[in-house]
């Protein structure tokens, strides 16, 4: 038995010999606010200047406004050369930064290197300016000076004067129904909270608008979120009590569905209007008017 | 006189074998009834004249009674030594062991009773590179988990000229499942000692190539196969023939299957998306050098064709690109998308030859195994690495082997150790600055193992994979080893 563990305990030591070392980190990133396709995440602080090369410049998008939940935003521009990769980070968010190697020469500039990232931004990003640095490192990991990217954050929730919201926990179809002092149900089918003008074939004034059906027919949309939105710039909304009903129009397949309903006014979550329910896949209807389950009364 | 002699052979015999027993041996016993050995080197008396005979044979017979009496008391010392010896050094001899030479191993009979084995292998994993999400499409990302890797229950029935095989698993590496690992279907022609000198096999039986594939994983020590014996096998069985047997040392197995084995992750598993058949095979010895060392190898070859699938035809549509990035709708988003016919699909050439070599050793310490394997193979990857020459009009070179240790103590603890190396594309170029850098994609495992068994009955083994790949990029963006080492807690049940 001796001789056993001895033969064990060097079979052990050789092995971290030859086999501990460094490694990348093992951290996807996802769960940061933001992620890069075919990027590489490092955790830590975002390099400083070492005397690396620069990034000389930022272009390829359209828009420095980024909505929460962007997919898919790109982002290019050139380096100087010498560059073999572009790192990126939201300042002041996140547990680290990500890093991608550079693209092909650029043909307009002398020596120059161009790259473009695609950028992910989460739900939660916090609304409002932003700053995206960008930095490029040589072949021996040196940065160069960062460069700044300033954007303007739009929340995942929709802004607006008063906003209903129902949000819900998996893939299933439920929705929204909302029933209007005047006694207007608003559903998918129906978008507004206020009847159809005749002549305009437009909701009359006063109304809030159902932003989307998420979920339509068990079609995965990312969303999970269904929004009435009583618009800042709008007439004011019609005055009285409001009836909030969820419905499970479809399981899905899903065996159970739990969601919350919140109010927001002018931003602010309204206190005791945040209210959490549980639908099961028996409760699931094919939605119609008068259907779901009762949640709630809000007053405006 | 000649009787005499012959008594105190048997004596001498007999004490000499009581010292030379061992502890466990009974002394072989005198044979019943010795024959006296003829003495045909001993000189005729001569002729002489009759009164002077007659005086000179008295004196002979008066030397040879005092010769006679002499020796009867010798024997009568060495009758009382024997008895002494044998009251104390060697335990009585068991009641019926009367053989009086060892009998030469006798063959039993072909066992033809319905055989019913199993085995279940579950443990305890934890990968480094685990998270608490879920990949796209719904995999779940963590990996640091509680598994039942293999419940396995064989039924195994011999015959004369055949016999007949068939294994079901269940396991719960992708969620629960359970299904046929092996059903085998045999007519063999049999050497003495039933091994088969010539079979045919027909059904679902492991791929004959190298040493890694054809070992049952009840008797590997290591969690798994080799990275890549895993990346050209996905596992080991696929659907096919095979005609296979041995003679003396020489093992010899051919086999043409369909190519697309359990677990092969290019989305035909057991089906055959085209005619060609892949054929396979292998040649090999294992022989006994002494009864402590032992000697396994061989060579090993596959010669297929893989499978590149098209794409069927797709009608129009109309997409909405968000190209100012303001999330309402524009005019100029819409973009037309035309339907396009379809993409016939293309078969693709892939072959791997290997070499394969293990020693096994009893000794004092206990068993020592040292083996290991070399294969090079061009598009075989069919698990990792997947080849498709046909999208990159590059054939992939594959270049993969394992040296592996193993001691079994006696007593039951094992240690162990096995390097692998798997490089799936010698020709992988990578993008740096601009330009194509030819970099190593290799995979590198060290895995040491320690652990205990009960020989038949159960084995629990620690295992930790030091896993060196290119699948990260470090700060510069070259591709560097990423954090992904794995440890396994296996205990393997045996029915």
């Amino acid at each position: 038995m001796r001789r056993a563990v001895s033969w064990i305990a060097a079979l052990a030591l050789a092995t971290c010999a030859v086999g501990c070392g460094d490694s990348a980190t093992a951290s996807s990133g996802v769960n940061e606010p933001l992620t890069v396709s075919n990027g590489q995440f490092f955790a830590g602080t975002f390099p400083s200047d070492q005397g690396g090369p620069a990034i000389t410049s930022t272009s390829g998008y359209r828009s420095t406004i980024i909505p929460a939940g962007t997919v898919a935003k790109s982002i290019g521009g050139n380096a100087a050369s010498g560059a073999l990769s572009v790192a990126v980070a939201l300042d002041g968010l996140g547990s680290g930064y990500w890093v991608a190697p550079v693209g092909s020469p650029d043909q307009e500039t002398k020596g120059e290197l161009s790259w473009k990232l695609v950028l992910n931004f989460t739900h939660d990003l916090p609304a409002g300016p932003q700053k995206l640095l960008f930095a490029a490192a040589n072949r021996d990991g040196k940065f160069g000076a960062q460069r700044v990217l300033d954007v303007t954050a739009k929340p995942f929730m929709p802004t607006g004067h008063v906003v209903a919201s129902l949000s819900w926990g998996n893939d299933a179809d439920l929705d929204l129904h909302l029933i209007s002092p005047s006694g207007k149900e608003l559903d998918p089918k129906h978008l507004s909270t206020t009847a159809i003008d005749d002549g305009t074939m437009a909701p009359l004034p006063g109304g809030g608008t159902l932003d989307r059906d998420s979920l339509a027919n068990c079609v995965p949309d990312g969303r999970r979120t269904e929004n009435v939105v009583w618009e800042s710039d709008a007439e004011a909304p019609e005055a009285g009590t409001y009836t909030v009903r969820v419905d499970l129009f479809s399981a899905c397949g899903r065996p159970a569905t739990n969601f919350v309903f919140d109010l927001y006014m002018d931003g602010q979550a309204v206190e005791n209007q945040h209210k959490a329910g549980i639908l099961l896949d028996i409760d699931a209807d094919n939605g119609g008017p008068g259907s779901g389950l009762y949640v709630t009364q809000f007053t405006l | 006189m000649n009787r005499h002699l012959s008594a105190i052979a048997m004596a001498a015999a007999a004490v000499w074998s009581t010292h030379s027993a061992s502890a466990q041996t009974a002394p072989a016993p005198a044979p019943v009834q010795a024959a006296p050995p003829p003495v045909p080197d001993a000189p005729a008396p001569p002729a002489v004249p009759a009164p002077a005979a007659s005086a000179e044979l008295e004196k002979q017979i008066a030397v040879q009674r005092a010769d006679i009496d002499e020796q009867d008391a010798r024997i009568q010392e060495l009758e009382q030594a024997l008895k002494a010896l044998k009251q104390a050094a060697a335990p009585p001899p068991p009641p019926k062991a009367v053989a009086t030479q060892p009998a030469p191993a006798a063959i039993p009979p072909l066992d033809e009773s319905l055989q019913v084995r199993g085995y279940v292998q579950a443990q305890y994993e934890s990968h480094q590179d685990s998270e608490d999400q879920l990949l796209p499409g719904g995999a779940p990302l963590n990996q640091d988990r509680f598994v039942l890797r293999r419940a396995r229950v064989r039924l195994d029935r011999l015959w004369q000229y055949g016999g007949l095989m068939i294994e079901f698993d269940a396991n719960s590496v992708r969620g629960a499942a359970i299904g046929i690992q092996h059903a085998e279907a045999t007519l063999a022609y049999r050497n003495p000692d039933h091994t088969p000198l010539a079979s045919l096999t027909f059904g679902l039986f492991d791929n004959p190539f190298g040493r890694e594939v054809l070992e049952s994983p009840r008797e590997r020590v290591f969690a798994e196969r080799s990275f890549a014996s895993r990346a050209f096998f996905p596992a080991e069985p696929d659907l096919g023939v095979r005609a296979s047997g041995q003679v003396a040392w020489f093992r010899y197995s051919v086999a043409v299957v369909n190519g697309q084995p359990l677990g092969d992750r290019t989305g035909f598993i057991l089906q055959d998306p085209n005619a060609h058949k892949d054929v396979l095979g292998r040649v090999g010895v294992a022989a006994s050098v002494n009864p402590a060392f032992r000697v396994n190898g061989g060579v090993s070859v596959l010669n297929g064709r893989g499978f590149h699938a098209g794409s069927d035809a797709t009608k129009s549509t109309i997409v909405w690109r968000d190209i100012d990035e303001n999330g309402q709708f524009s005019l100029g988003e819409f973009q037309g998308v035309p339907g396009v016919a379809s993409v016939a699909s293309k078969n693709f050439d892939r072959w791997l030859v290997g070499a394969d070599l293990a020693l096994e050793l009893d000794s004092k310490l206990g068993k020592s195994l040292l083996a290991g394997e070399l294969s090079v193979g061009s598009n075989m990857d069919r698990n990792v690495f997947v080849a498709d020459p046909v999208t990159t009009s590059v054939d992939q070179r594959e270049l993969g082997y394992y040296v592996a240790l193993v001691q079994e103590f006696r007593g039951g603890p094992i240690a162990g150790f096995r390097f692998d190396s798997y490089n799936p594309n010698s020709d992988f170029l990578d993008s740096q600055a601009g330009k194509l850098i030819p970099t190593s994609q290799t995979v590198r495992t060290f895995s040491p193992l320690v652990g205990f068994q009960v020989p038949h009955r159960a084995r629990l083994v620690f295992q930790y994979d030091f896993v060196h790949d290119a699948l990260a990029r470090d700060a510069a963006g070259v591709p560097t080893d990423k954090k992904n080492n794995v440890w396994t807690l296996r205990l393997q049940g045996e029915l």
